[in-house]
């Protein structure tokens, strides 16, 4: 996956993380994250990083994120983080992407491997993410 | 950032900040980042604005975070704490 890519994919993670809230909110974190993506790309080019190497960093950026971003979305809709995440994006839901980040962007770059690989990280993930939430609501 | 002199901070010079003082591989996750500097926000502790178009030169304008008065207090006295109960650091290949 080209660098191009990525950026694409990012883009579309945050038009999806942030569909539905106030469009203020919306424009704003999407605007910061498009500057906040050029920077990285600037920064990481003038140390001589490779585009597939910066590719890999703001994708694992973006994993990274992901529950952040879920939980973020979850409160601006209810005020409460963990209340509503499963209506924000439940775990089998978060496994999913995973998986096809993971087999569609980062396998080759990291040099291929069986999409397998990448559905089972993604699942395991998403289980990971659901027994947080269950010890969460537990405590 | 503090001691850099500057006033102002944008999200991916956070994240290079950090990186660098933690001596990390990678680069804080934006979901992380930027929900800690709303966090920061709501709580007063920093304010934001965006940067004037005129100072861009053709690049995504940058949202710019700068401490408040109480937010400086908040860093000063952290700053402080850390100081006083400095952590036992273990150099690399020490053991």
């Amino acid at each position: 996956m080209t660098l191009e890519r990525v950026v694409k994919v990012v883009e579309r993670w945050v038009r999806a993380y942030t569909r539905g809230l106030p469009p203020s909110v919306a424009q704003r974190r999407a605007d910061e994250l498009g500057a906040d993506l050029q920077d990285h790309i600037a920064h990481e080019r003038a140390r001589g990083v490779s585009d597939r190497r910066i590719a890999l960093s703001i994708l694992s950026r973006m994993v990274r994120g992901l529950a952040a971003d879920t939980a973020w979305r979850a409160e601006l809709l209810t005020g409460d983080p963990m209340e509503r995440v499963p209506a924000a994006l439940p775990p089998l839901g978060l496994g999913l992407l995973v998986a096809a980040v993971i087999t569609v962007g980062v396998m080759p770059l990291v040099g291929g491997g069986a999409p397998i690989a990448g559905v089972v990280v993604g699942l395991a993930a998403g289980l990971i993410y659901a027994r947080r939430r269950r010890a969460s609501k537990e405590t | 950032m503090a001691g850099s002199g500057e006033t102002t901070f944008h999200g991916f010079g956070l994240a290079k900040v950090i990186r660098e003082q933690t001596g990390s591989r990678s680069l804080t996750a934006h979901g992380t980042l930027y929900k800690a500097l709303g966090r920061l926000e709501e709580f007063g502790l920093l304010t934001s604005r965006w940067e004037d178009p005129a100072a861009v030169e053709g690049r995504p304008r940058r949202r710019l975070y700068e401490l408040t008065g109480q937010g400086a207090q908040v860093a000063r006295r952290s700053i402080a704490d850390k100081a006083a109960r400095p952590f036992p650091r273990l150099a690399p290949g020490s053991a």
